[in-house]
């Protein structure tokens, strides 16, 4: 008994431990709100996947640059999509016919407003706006120099094209593939999710 | 309405705040407190080298003009480089899918119920990423093979990140377990800092910990280990390149 006592002394905090273990009920209790949790954050995922479903139609709205939030001078309009040499001067008074825009760029398309004075370098206009992604074949910057007789390595392309698109996905089975792929997975994760929790309460009421 | 990143990110906590309550009753409250912690720390560590090493990136909304009168223009809370809802995702996933293994295959080995809690949670994963990388929850720019838009790699990441979790939270938590090929090396340097020779199953709670800890940092290299090989077989046959860096 002494020696009983010294050895639980001992392993006090394994002892300490094992109580802290659940019982069966409070456990399956937890196990069930888990569930519960996980499915309804599948049932928003789902219906968050419904949501996405416009701007996954645009394949190359994954790859789409944000547009950024640093602002130009005042006057002229710039579309952000377009490359425009370093160094080169905008003539005053001139400007190239954009849309305004304050959507998202993967909604509108590359467009948007940038001011700028008469005689303000361009290339100010281009620090503040990234090359465009949303090309198939490889940019080359200005300036940059390719020799004639070489073919250069043909870089990849910044966007996924065939089954590598989101895009094939949510434009196939009639516009509905994203709905129909999201929806299938979820209900696939639900019954994994009931079957869990079919196993905890047969658990419950055999026991 | 949008399913922007302020949307994913309230789901999230507010899901997790549920989670939390119903995991700390199933599994115990130190148990539940200790993979959570875990969970946090090695989904951080993940994907902390993943943005540094230009792998993914949580900046898309930070830098859209659309955003700019959200606070800090996407995510709330950050954890680093990399946002707490990101973790807590991990966390979720994680310790549901090793629920749902122990309670589907309770009598199979270890392996097999962490490969189960891996497998389920690549599902979870394909159910997230088509809408995480849709809305630019998170922005992926690894040269890789890519299926609609999500990197293999990152599959392989996510089955290996729960696989090698789970193993370790149920060899040292749950089952409290000496690794034969490990006891020598863990004896030498995990056992001589806790500054005890105890089997892990006569452990205290608070060295347990730090053995979980430690084992979890041994797996990070398991990860690391794995990882690399996945990475450059994919890289080899990349169906897309990464984005230009002024993106």
């Amino acid at each position: 008994m002494a020696n009983k006592r010294i050895e639980l002394e001992q392993y006090k905090h394994f002892v300490n431990l094992l109580e802290e273990e659940p019982n069966r009920k409070t456990a399956r209790r937890g196990f069930l709100t888990c569930a519960i949790v996980m499915v309804l954050l599948v049932v928003g995922l789902i219906v968050m996947g419904f949501m996405s479903t416009n701007l996954a139609r645009n394949p190359s709205n994954v790859t789409s640059k944000p547009q950024p939030k640093t602002s130009t001078p005042t006057g002229t309009q710039v579309p952000s999509g377009t490359e425009v040499p370093s160094g080169t001067q905008l003539p005053s008074g001139t400007q190239t016919p954009m849309a305004p825009t304050d959507k998202l760029m993967s909604d509108a398309g590359p467009a948007r407003l940038i001011d700028t004075r008469p005689g303000d370098l361009l290339a100010q206009a281009q620090s503040s706006t990234p090359t465009p992604i949303n090309i198939s074949a490889p940019s080359t910057s200005p300036g940059s120099v390719t020799s004639p007789g070489k073919p250069a390595a043909k870089p990849l392309p910044t966007t996924t094209s065939g089954a590598g698109n989101l895009g094939n996905l949510a434009n196939g089975a009639g516009a509905r593939g994203l709905d129909i792929y999201v929806l299938v997975l979820g209900i696939a994760l639900m019954i994994v999710i009931y079957l869990g929790v079919r196993r905890v309460r047969l658990e419950g009421k055999t026991k | 309405m949008k399913a922007n990143v302020i949307v994913f990110e309230a789901a999230i906590l507010i899901f997790f705040l549920f989670f939390y309550h119903g995991s700390s009753r199933a599994m115990g409250k130190s148990r539940n407190r200790a993979f959570f912690t875990g969970a946090l720390l090695y989904s951080l560590a993940i994907q902390t080298v993943a943005v540094l090493g230009g792998v993914m990136n949580f900046y898309w909304y930070q830098q859209n003009n659309y955003y700019k009168h959200y606070p800090l223009g996407g995510y709330i809370i950050w954890l680093g480089l990399v946002p707490l809802a990101a973790g807590l995702l991990f966390y979720m996933v994680a310790a549901m899918t090793q629920m749902l293994s122990t309670v589907m295959i309770p009598k199979a080995g270890v392996w097999a119920r962490s490969a189960l809690a891996g497998a389920i949670a690549v599902g979870f994963y394909l159910l997230i990423e088509p809408i995480a990388i849709t809305n630019h929850w998170w922005t992926w720019n690894l040269k890789s093979f890519y299926i609609i838009d999500i990197p293999l790699v990152a599959l392989f990441g996510v089955f290996a990140a729960v696989f090698l979790f789970n193993a370790v939270y149920t060899l040292t938590v749950l089952e409290a377990r000496d690794q034969k090929n490990l006891k020598k090396f863990e004896d030498r340097t995990a056992k001589k800092l806790l500054k005890t020779n105890h089997h892990p199953g006569n452990l205290n709670w608070r060295q347990l910990q730090w053995l979980f800890l430690y084992r979890l940092l041994m797996s990070l290299v398991v990860f690391a280990a794995f990882m690399t090989p996945v990475i450059v077989i994919f890289w080899a046959v990349a169906n897309r390149g990464q984005i230009p860096p002024n993106w």
